[in-house]
Order: structure tokens, then C-alpha cells, then sequence
């Protein structure tokens, strides 16, 4: 044993140089998986080199130990010195053991305890780890001490190793540049333009040391090869630094705001007040979620109160938890034997959220309850889930649960556990949260499983990081999955990594960052609250995105060009059909997001209603769903899909459906499906207010004269123009239909306000024979000059169809300044209404 | 006589080349053994079969009365080996090489050693790859010394070196032979070199040994002889110890090799009738070597 040692000394000192550089080299690593922010660019490539350059300086010095006493060589030292064949075997294991095994094991066992992983784990972990270091020395060992010359061969294989990276990494980008436009040599990751910068050192390196004999020599021809090896990578990746700013963001990037909301229990109660019919009393209860710190409490506002989606109305007040305030409410007419649905909204007031560089929000929470007029009724379907707003948009997530910042903490969903791992901070305006996630449910065997895994959790959660006390919260700036190396892989393959990281902005001031005082909140993406949570539930959030824009908000600069509208389409890639459930959800996710973009109705026949027809067959429910809560163009998009997707055999689903959803007539009647569905539409006729026009349609077309009525009520509040071309069709309702305009025109400022235009208005006025409609009208011709008659135009189609032109020439009549010119000269009073024809002439005609 | 080794019908060949071929030799305890012979004569070979280096193919070796197949790290303390051939650790410095080796052996003299540095004037903080080849040649040796073995084995430790470091080397070599009474087994192709330390000459010719004995034996025996014949005709019959014989003209010259003072001149006159009295000169080493080499490969060519 005393020789065993002897010889490990002299081969340790022989080695002492390569020794202390796999040492620096753990080091690194060490540091680099504990250091909470991971740096992009030059930084981030050399850590990731450290691992390549392990293996070459451990094969660097364990091969020359090896080859100082080489096994079977005759001449070599120890052969004629008291020295046994067994003690140079010893020595050489024994080198193996400290030198390169231990340092390794020791610095993943580091980085274990640090994350209070037991020693049990560790030991069983490392015995693995162990054994393919040894055997991988023995395999260096062994070829090493067979021939001579195998040294030779080690060391140009060394040289050459870093040679397929490079050769992968040129394949790559080359592949990459020629798929794109513009050729860039700094498209090459900063990984690869270090390989072939060290690469080239050490050729050259190798060249000019042996070229010198002198060390003195040596070291002065090395050192320009060290500074050109090392500067290329230097080089290009500020170079490719400096182009990723300008690059643009690629389809499909990730870059939505996020905002999450803090949960509150809320119960919502209303009230019918009894003693007035259109007085809603509403009562608002929330159980204190947040526990008092130093006697403060968190103010809530309420900062909408609907009702019938009737947004004029709202009050808004304080709340003060744990108590509750009453809010009252006024409606419009009594509903009574119709339900009325009550959502009051919670705002924490004094929450900021902050993300990235700038950017404020704001949380709220929500509860919707239902309750049937003439009787009060607690909550019968309370949930909780949580909206926020970040620069405009609103997105809303079911809260997972809170996860304390506490080592060890979990964290369970029951679908996904979390546990809270470590949390560092760098600085005042960064830190990063280090997370373990599992799936009881799952069995995952394969590497690339796990990886998978990762990605999808990743996808499906959002996270905050909330200092209530302080009423600060930070969303995280990018996360992403840590695989770890080695002996960390078996522990890290289900870690993810959360970096917050805020620049100051000149008119932001962000508060600290305490971690004491701060915990997570953990959210999943789901459909607002009819889905029930489970694994088939989609990555979507198409009720958060889909913004009203039934006014076409977008001006024609801001909507997505053809050409970028097809061609990110097309880098979406093909339907996922036969795909899970999620992988399509995302899919239509991304596919509603460009309609909306490009604000364009995808009517039935257009291809791309064709092209997703078939996902809408596989998955009905799913566009359903989104159908439920979407507007305008993404369900214009929605329902195109389904009109052209399913099958007879789907019908029933539809159906079921159309009484908690009537926008779904419009489906029914276009496939045909309304007679099936006769009982549903007259339940929605029962207990429905505001009506789809498709329901109404429906319902005229089945020729429900029972509900006739309701229909002619629903008119009155929602008397747009299709609505009114529906209900003129049925004579059983024409001298309703009368009554009904005259309502319309006595409210008409009202009315006027949203529901129609000043045309419409004016055209359904005249057709019903209101007298003071052709008078307003001629007044206000009267006031128009003559050379602005053009812009009338509005006028004269209110007045096609409704009054006698038969004065004026044909072509005339839709001449706008002929006809108000016409109209300038006549006598309002002189229009007399012809009932039988529905139209004004001029008693002078 | 006690025998350090003991060869008993050594073979070895290499690829069919017959390197040593039957060899038997004792080499005496406490005496200074020249093995010489020629390039390629199986000098390296020998040697390497006693100190285990190779595997004999025939016969058998021992060393210090254990077979040379089983020597051990103990037999090692008590031999000390230099070649030209032995790969050394030439990143050290000469003070770390010689921190390394004293561990290994139990009987390392310091003192010795320190003294030895000195008269080697050896360059302590100098790498063995710096050094010359004198140097460095001295430096093995006195690390293959200094533990006072019994059984020195030099295989062609002046190859390379000028003669005034040969002189040194030989010089010291020669102090420590005589007052150690060390075993010294010396190979050389260099006659010279060994004639002032050889107590015995073993003379190696392609595999075989055709002649051992000491160097005072060797040296009395052999006279080269020159004399004048009374004609330039040989007889046929000429005494087998006469070797490498010369003639030009009347003029003779060989070299007796059982050369008696007593009865040489008579036997002389007996051969060569008429002859003048011939002149018998001592021979240096070499020249025994060399004539006996011509004999040697002369026989051999003939059988």
C-alpha cells in the first residue's frame, strides 16, 4: 500500500497541472448549476462547454499516469525497481478515484445537499455514476498501456473531438440559412463558434508548441493561437448579440403579458328585493384568503356590476374583507320567471404586478352565481378564477394553489404536484425560483419522455410571485427546464427554472423583491369554469383572448397582412389530427389568434374552415367550448368549422347544447338540425332573453307561434335591424311589430345609443307609418347644404323602400343628392302612409 | 564459487532470429564480469532474460539463488540496473527522481548518496530531460548504487559517452567495486572500456558463448607473435591455438592462445625450421577479443 501511494504521488505531481484544471473546470460547474440566472450568449456557451472540456482534460491527464508506467513495456522504469505489476495497477486506480471520480462525485453531491436532497439518494445515485467513470478510465487506461504509440493516438483524438460538434453545429445552422432569406454567419450558436475557436487553438496550439523547443518559444508561438482561438467565439457572439436584438419575433413566439390574480373565496348572492320588482339586491361574501399581516388588510374593489350583460349599470364600492357590503342594482324591466346572473368582480386594489422591463397590472378575482327572480338563492355554482390585465389584455386562469417559499414545500393539484426547490436572488432586481414537478399519474422511463413532460407542465401553468403585504407581484421573465448532467440527471429531469429578472425603467420604480414575504401562486390554463379539470383539458385560453370587437376596433394598419397571415399559418404545420386533446387545443389556439389578427370573417367555404373541419369533428366539445365564449371573428371561425365538420352522427351534441348556448342556432338551423332540436329552442325561447338572431330564425322557421311573443318582448330590448327583418315576416305579429316600433321611437335616444343606427332606426320607423320620422328626416335635409347632400348617404337608405320615389327618374332614385334634392322640396306634412304598401308618398304625387 | 547467476542453456529467439542460443554462464559473486561480444550478439538480451524482462524459451535463469522468473520487488533491492535502454521519469528533476527511488529501498544510504552527488556533481534542480546523456547516465547509476546492491547489472552504460566522462564514470565505478566487493555484471561492445574493471571476461557471439574465464587468464595465455620464416611457405599443419594468422611475405604474425614462455619458442622452432626467434607481445583485451571473434565467426562460417 506504502508503494500504491508512492507511485500516486509522483503521478499526481507529474499531473498536477491537469489535475488543477479538471478541479477549476468542477468548479465552474458547480457554479454554474447553482447560479440562479443563466445568462444568454457567451456565458450560457461556456458552461455548456465545460462539460466536453471535463472529458477532455480528464482523458488529458489520466492517459499520461497511465503511460508513465505502461504495463508490459519492458523498458520501462518500475520493471527493474522493487516495484510490483499489482502496485502500478493500484496507483493508477487510486489516480482514477481521487483525481477524477471524486471531484465529480463531491461537486454533484454539493449541488445535492444544497437542494436537501437525502444522503441515502446520493450515495445510490453515485454508485451508477461511479462505475461508468471508472469503467470509462479503464477503457483509457487499458488503451493506453497497450502500445507505445497509443499516446500519440489519444492526444490527436482529444484535438479531434470537438470536430462532429462542429461539423453538427454547421450542419444545423447551414440547414436553418438555407430556409430563410438572409445568410448570417452569426447564426451559429455561441456554443458552436466556441468549439471551433478551441478547436483551432488547439491545432495550432499544438503546431507552435512542438514547432519550439524552447519553453520560452513555445509559450510566445502558443499565445497568438490562444487569443485567435478564443477571440473568433468572442467575436461572433457579440456579433450574434447584436443581431438577435434586431431579429424579428417569429411566428409562434411565446410573448404574452402575463397577469395573475390572487384567490379569494367569493360568494355572490343575490337578492329580488320584494318590494320593488326591478330592484336587485346583491350581496357580496369573501372568506379572508389572506391571513392579516401586522393588522392590514386587503382592500378589495368591485369594479363592475352586471347584469344581462347590461354594462351601463354599475356600481362599484369598497370592500373590506373579511365583511361584506351590500350593492344595489337596478334593472331595466322586470324579468320575472327569467334568471338573472350576477357577477360581481373583486379588485385588489393596491397589487402591482410587474414583468420584464415595465409594465403594471392589475388582478381581480371573479364568481358568478345564478338565481332565479321572485325568490332569493345563495351562489348555486360558485367558482374561482382569476383575471388579470397586463398592457390591455386580459387573460384569466384557475388558480392551482399557493406554494410557500419554504424548501421542501409542495404544492398538490392532483393532476401536478409541485415542490418548492430553492430560490435565488441576484441582486435587487433578479432571482430566480428552482421548482420539482410530478405527475403521479404518469410512468416516464425515457429521457426524451421526461423532456416532454417538462415542456407540456411548462406550457400549461403560469406562475406568480406575490408579496401581498406588500401589494407587489412579479411574473416570471422565462422559465424552462433544467435538465441536469451526469450524476444530476436522475434528480433534475423534472425541475423547471423560473427567472425574474426587471430592469428599471426611468418611471418605474420597482419595490424589493423580499423573499420572506413572498410566495408563489401557481395557475393552470384552462376554459373559464364549465370545464372540469382534467388531463384532456387544452393549453387554450380563447375566452382571454378574444377580444369584443363587434365595432372592428382594428384599424387596417393593425390587422395582420394576407401574406404574413398565410405564411404563419402555414409555419403552424399540418392539422394535428388524432392528436391529443391539448395538441390540437393549441393548435386552434394559435389558429384563432391569427384570424383575429388578421380580422377576417373565415366563412364556411373558406379553405381554412375546410382544413380544420376535420379537427372540429374530432374534437366537438373543444370548439363548443370556444364557441361559448368567443367573439366575433374567432367564432365566426369556430362555427365555420363546425358547420363544415360535423357529422349527422354529432348532431345530439349541438343540441344538447343549445339551450346553454343558443348562439349554437345558427349551427342548427344552417345544418338543417332545427326540427331535431324544436323542444330546446322552445325552452330557449322560455328562458333566454336577448336572443340570438339564428334562435329567432330558428323559431320562426318552426313556426312556434307559442312563442311568438317572447320574441316580440326580446324585440323591444334588443331591437337591431336583422332581428326586426326576422320578425317582419310573421303576419301574426304585425300589428305587435307596430307597437313595438312606436316603443322604439319613443325611447329612440336610448335606443340610439347601441342597438341601432340613426338609419335603421329611421328605416323601420317609416315602414311602420311614424309620421314624425319623414318629418325629422325632411328637417333634417333641410338643414343639410345642398353640396353636402353626398354625405348623406344614410339618409336616402332609410328612405329607399319606404317612401314613394316614383317622382323621380329610376335612374335617379339612387342618386343621393337627387333624392334629397326631391326631398328638400316637398312638405313633411304632405307624406301620408299607405298601410297596405308600407310606404310614405307625397299627397302631391 | 557462489554463483550470483546462473544461466543454464538460455534460448531465446525473436520472429525466429535466434538471439541467444544455448547460453550457460556463472557469473561469480564479488567480481567484475565483462560480458562482451559484437552488435547483435545477444548481449541485451541476456540480460534482460535475467532480470525478468523477457521470458526465456528454453533453459534456466536465477538470480541471487531464486529463478529469474520470480523475481520480486525484495530481489529488486538488491539489484541495481542501468541501461540505455531504460525508459526514466525525464520529467523530474534529478532531486525529485532520487526522492522517488529512496522509498524504495530499505538499505538506501544517504550519506552515501550526498556524497556521491557531489563527486557526480550531479545538478539537483535540473530535469533529467535537460540533462546530457553523461549526466544523466551518471544520475542512473548512482541511483541504481546508493542502496549498496548485491548484483550490478550495466548494460551498455557508456554508449554515447566522451571519454572523459567515460573515464569518470569508469573511475568511480572502479573505487566502488573495490571497496564494496560488489557483484558486477558489465556488457559492452567497448572492450577498452571494461579491461581496467573486468575481473572476468565473458565473451557473447551470436547466441553462444564461446569463452569465459578471467581477465589474468585471458591476458597470460594470449601473445601476439611476429617472426621472420625462412620462406613464404606455410606448413599444413599449424597448431590450433595459433589464430588470425597474417603472412606477408616470410613475415608471420598470429596470436598464440595457450601461450607458455617455457615451451613456446621451442614449439615455434619445431613448426618453422630456420625461423627466427619470434617476438611474443602482450595483448590488450581488445585484441584477444578480436581475434577471437575472427576465429569465432571463421568456425562458424565453416560449420
Amino acid at each position: 500500500m506504502r508503494t500504491i501511494r508512492h507511485i500516486f504521488k509522483k503521478d499526481s505531481l507529474q499531473q498536477r497541472g491537469g489535475i488543477i484544471f479538471i478541479i477549476l473546470l468542477l468548479f465552474i460547474r458547480l457554479l454554474s448549476d447553482l447560479q440562479p440566472i443563466q445568462d444568454e450568449g457567451l456565458g450560457s456557451a461556456l458552461f455548456g462547454s465545460v462539460a466536453l472540456y471535463l472529458l477532455m482534460g480528464a482523458i488529458a491527464v489520466l492517459v499520461p499516469a497511465v503511460m508513465a508506467d505502461p504495463l508490459g513495456n519492458h523498458q520501462a522504469f518500475y520493471r527493474t525497481r522493487p516495484i510490483r505489476t499489482q502496485d502500478i495497477v493500484g496507483a493508477k486506480l487510486l489516480f482514477l478515484l481521487v483525481w477524477i471520480v471524486s471531484p465529480i462525485v463531491l461537486t454533484e453531491t454539493i449541488y445535492l445537499s444544497f437542494h436537501s436532497l437525502p444522503i441515502g439518494f446520493i450515495l445510490q445515485a453515485s454508485t451508477e455514476k461511479v462505475f461508468f467513470i471508472i469503467l470509462f478510465g479503464l477503457v483509457i487506461g487499458a488503451a493506453a498501456t497497450t502500445h507505445p504509440n497509443i499516446k500519440t493516438a489519444i492526444m490527436t483524438l482529444l484535438a479531434a473531438i470537438p470536430v462532429p460538434f462542429v461539423g453538427a453545429m454547421f450542419w444545423e445552422r447551414i440547414s436553418e440559412l438555407f430556409a430563410i432569406s438572409s445568410l448570417s454567419p452569426a447564426k451559429m450558436s455561441p456554443t458552436g463558434w466556441l468549439l471551433l475557436g478551441s478547436f483551432a487553438f488547439l491545432v495550432f496550439a499544438a503546431f507552435a508548441y512542438h514547432a519550439a523547443k524552447h519553453p520560452m518559444r513555445r509559450i510566445i508561438r502558443s499565445i497568438p493561437m490562444i487569443l485567435v482561438g478564443f477571440g473568433i467565439p468572442l467575436f461572433a457572439t457579440s456579433w450574434q448579440s447584436a443581431l438577435s436584438s434586431e431579429r424579428p419575433n417569429q411566428p409562434g413566439t411565446k410573448s404574452e403579458p402575463k397577469a395573475d390574480i390572487p384567490r379569494s373565496n367569493l360568494t355572490v348572492t343575490a337578492y329580488d328585493h320584494g318590494t320593488d320588482p326591478e330592484k336587485i339586491q346583491v350581496q357580496v361574501t369573501a372568506q379572508p384568503s389572506y391571513p392579516r399581516r401586522a393588522g392590514k388588510v386587503v382592500e378589495w374593489t368591485v369594479s363592475e356590476m352586471r347584469l344581462n350583460e347590461d354594462q351601463s349599470r354599475t356600481r362599484s364600492g369598497t370592500f373590506r374583507s373579511p365583511s361584506s357590503q351590500i350593492f344595489y342594482r337596478r334593472t331595466n324591466s322586470s324579468r320575472r320567471g327569467h334568471e338573472i346572473e350576477a357577477i360581481a368582480h373583486l379588485l385588489p386594489k393596491q397589487i402591482r404586478l410587474f414583468h420584464g422591463s415595465t409594465g403594471s397590472g392589475y388582478f381581480q378575482s371573479r364568481a358568478s352565481g345564478t338565481m332565479s327572480a321572485n325568490r332569493s338563492a345563495q351562489l348555486i355554482d360558485r367558482s374561482t378564477s382569476l383575471t388579470g390585465r397586463l398592457r390591455g389584455r386580459e387573460f384569466t386562469w384557475k388558480l392551482v394553489g399557493e406554494l410557500p417559499i419554504e424548501k421542501n414545500k409542495t404544492l398538490d393539484s392532483g393532476e401536478t404536484s409541485w415542490r418548492f426547490l430553492s430560490l435565488r436572488q441576484h441582486e435587487d432586481d433578479a432571482f430566480a425560483i428552482h421548482l420539482a414537478w410530478h405527475r403521479p399519474a404518469l410512468s416516464l422511463s425515457r429521457r426524451q419522455d421526461w423532456k416532454k413532460q417538462g415542456t407540456d407542465v411548462l406550457s400549461r401553468h403560469e406562475f406568480l410571485v406575490i408579496q401581498e403585504a406588500d401589494a407587489i407581484g412579479f411574473t416570471p421573465e422565462s422559465s424552462y427546464q433544467k435538465p441536469g448532467t451526469g450524476l444530476l440527471t436522475a434528480f433534475k429531469k423534472n425541475h423547471v427554472t423560473l427567472q425574474f429578472r426587471h430592469t428599471r425603467s426611468h418611471d418605474l420604480k420597482i419595490p424589493r423583491f423580499i423573499p420572506s414575504r413572498a410566495k408563489i401562486l401557481v395557475f393552470e390554463k384552462s376554459y373559464e369554469q364549465e370545464i372540469k379539470l382534467s388531463w384532456e383539458i387544452p393549453n387554450l385560453q380563447l375566452a382571454n383572448h378574444f377580444q369584443d370587437r363587434t365595432n372592428n376596433n382594428l384599424k387596417p394598419a393593425q390587422r395582420l397582412s394576407r401574406h404574413e397571415f398565410v405564411a404563419r399559418l402555414d409555419a403552424l404545420g399540418a392539422v394535428p389530427l388524432r392528436q391529443s386533446r391539448a395538441e390540437a387545443g393549441r393548435y386552434l389556439f394559435a389558429v384563432v389568434k391569427l384570424v383575429q389578427d388578421r380580422d377576417e370573417w373565415i366563412r364556411p367555404d373558406d379553405p381554412l374552415a375546410l382544413k380544420l373541419a376535420p379537427l372540429a369533428q374530432e374534437h366537438p366539445q373543444m370548439f363548443l367550448d370556444g364557441l361559448r365564449n368567443a367573439h366575433y371573428r374567432a367564432a365566426q371561425l369556430l362555427e365555420s368549422c363546425l358547420q363544415q365538420g360535423l357529422s349527422e352522427d354529432q348532431k345530439s351534441i349541438v343540441i344538447e347544447r343549445l339551450t346553454k348556448q343558443p348562439k349554437l342556432a345558427n349551427l342548427a338551423v344552417t345544418r338543417g338540425w332545427f326540427e331535431a332540436a324544436r323542444k330546446q329552442f322552445q325552452q330557449i325561447a322560455q328562458e333566454h332573453s336577448n336572443l340570438p338572431l339564428s334562435a329567432v330564425r330558428a323559431l320562426i322557421l318552426l313556426e312556434e307561434t307559442s312563442v311568438y311573443p317572447q320574441l316580440l318582448a326580446d324585440y323591444k330590448h334588443n331591437p337591431s335591424l336583422p332581428y326586426y327583418d326576422a320578425l317582419r315576416t310573421l303576419p301574426e305579429l304585425e300589428d305587435d311589430l307596430d307597437r313595438a316600433v312606436q316603443g322604439l321611437w319613443d325611447r329612440r335616444p336610448r335606443v340610439l345609443s347601441h342597438q341601432l343606427n340613426q338609419r335603421e332606426l329611421y328605416g323601420i320607423a317609416l315602414r311602420h307609418g311614424i309620421q314624425g320620422a319623414i318629418i325629422e328626416i325632411c328637417q333634417i335635409v333641410s338643414w343639410l347644404p345642398s353640396d353636402n347632400y353626398s354625405q348623406a348617404y344614410g339618409i336616402t337608405r332609410a328612405i329607399q323602400g319606404n317612401v314613394d320615389l316614383s317622382d323621380l327618374p329610376q335612374h335617379e332614385r339612387n342618386n343621393t343628392p337627387q333624392v334629397l334634392n326631391w326631398l328638400s322640396r316637398q312638405d313633411p306634412s304632405s307624406f301620408k302612409y299607405d298601410p297596405g304598401r308600407r310606404i310614405f308618398y307625397s299627397k302631391k304625387a | 564459487m557462489n554463483a550470483i547467476i546462473d544461466i543454464q542453456d538460455l534460448k531465446k529467439h525473436f520472429n525466429g532470429n535466434r538471439a541467444v542460443d544455448g547460453l550457460s554462464l556463472k557469473i561469480p559473486s564479488g567480481r567484475v564480469t565483462a560480458f562482451l561480444g559484437p552488435n547483435g550478439a545477444g548481449k541485451t538480451t541476456t540480460i534482460k532474460c535475467v532480470l525478468n524482462l523477457h521470458q526465456p524459451d528454453k533453459g534456466t535463469v536465477s538470480v541471487l539463488g531464486s529463478p529469474s522468473t520470480r523475481l520480486g520487488p525484495e530481489a529488486f533491492q538488491q539489484i541495481g540496473y542501468v541501461s540505455e535502454n531504460q525508459d526514466l521519469p525525464m520529467w523530474m528533476t534529478v532531486s525529485q527522481y532520487f526522492d522517488y527511488c529512496r522509498p524504495l529501498y530499505p538499505s538506501w544510504d544517504r550519506a552515501f548518496e550526498t556524497k556521491m552527488h557531489q563527486e557526480f556533481d550531479l545538478p539537483q534542480k535540473t530535469r533529467l530531460r535537460d540533462l546530457s546523456r553523461g549526466m544523466r547516465m551518471k544520475a542512473a547509476l548512482l541511483s541504481s548504487l546508493v542502496y549498496r546492491p548485491k548484483l550490478v547489472v550495466l548494460d551498455e552504460p557508456f554508449s554515447g559517452l566522451d571519454p572523459l566522462v567515460r573515464d569518470e564514470f569508469i573511475h568511480g565505478l572502479l573505487e566502488l567495486t573495490e571497496q564494496e566487493g560488489w557483484t558486477v555484471f558489465i556488457s559492452s561492445h567497448d572492450i577498452e572500456e571494461v579491461e581496467r574493471l573486468a575481473d572476468d571476461v565473458a565473451i557473447i557471439d551470436r547466441g553462444k558463448l564461446p569463452l569465459h574465464e578471467t581477465t589474468d587468464t585471458l591476458t597470460a595465455r594470449f601473445r601476439r607473435i611476429e617472426a621472420t620464416l625462412p620462406c613464404d611457405e606455410l606448413p599444413a599443419n599449424l597448431p590450433k591455438t595459433w589464430l588470425d594468422i597474417q603472412q606477408s611475405g616470410r613475415v608471420i604474425r598470429f596470436t598464440e592462445s595457450e601461450y607458455r614462455a617455457s615451451t613456446f619458442n621451442q614449439k615455434f622452432e619445431s613448426t618453422f625450421h630456420g625461423a627466427e626467434t619470434p617476438q611474443a607481445n602482450p595483448m590488450s583485451l581488445r585484441e584477444i577479443f578480436i581475434a577471437l571473434a575472427k576465429t569465432f565467426r571463421l568456425n562458424t562460417d565453416l560449420s
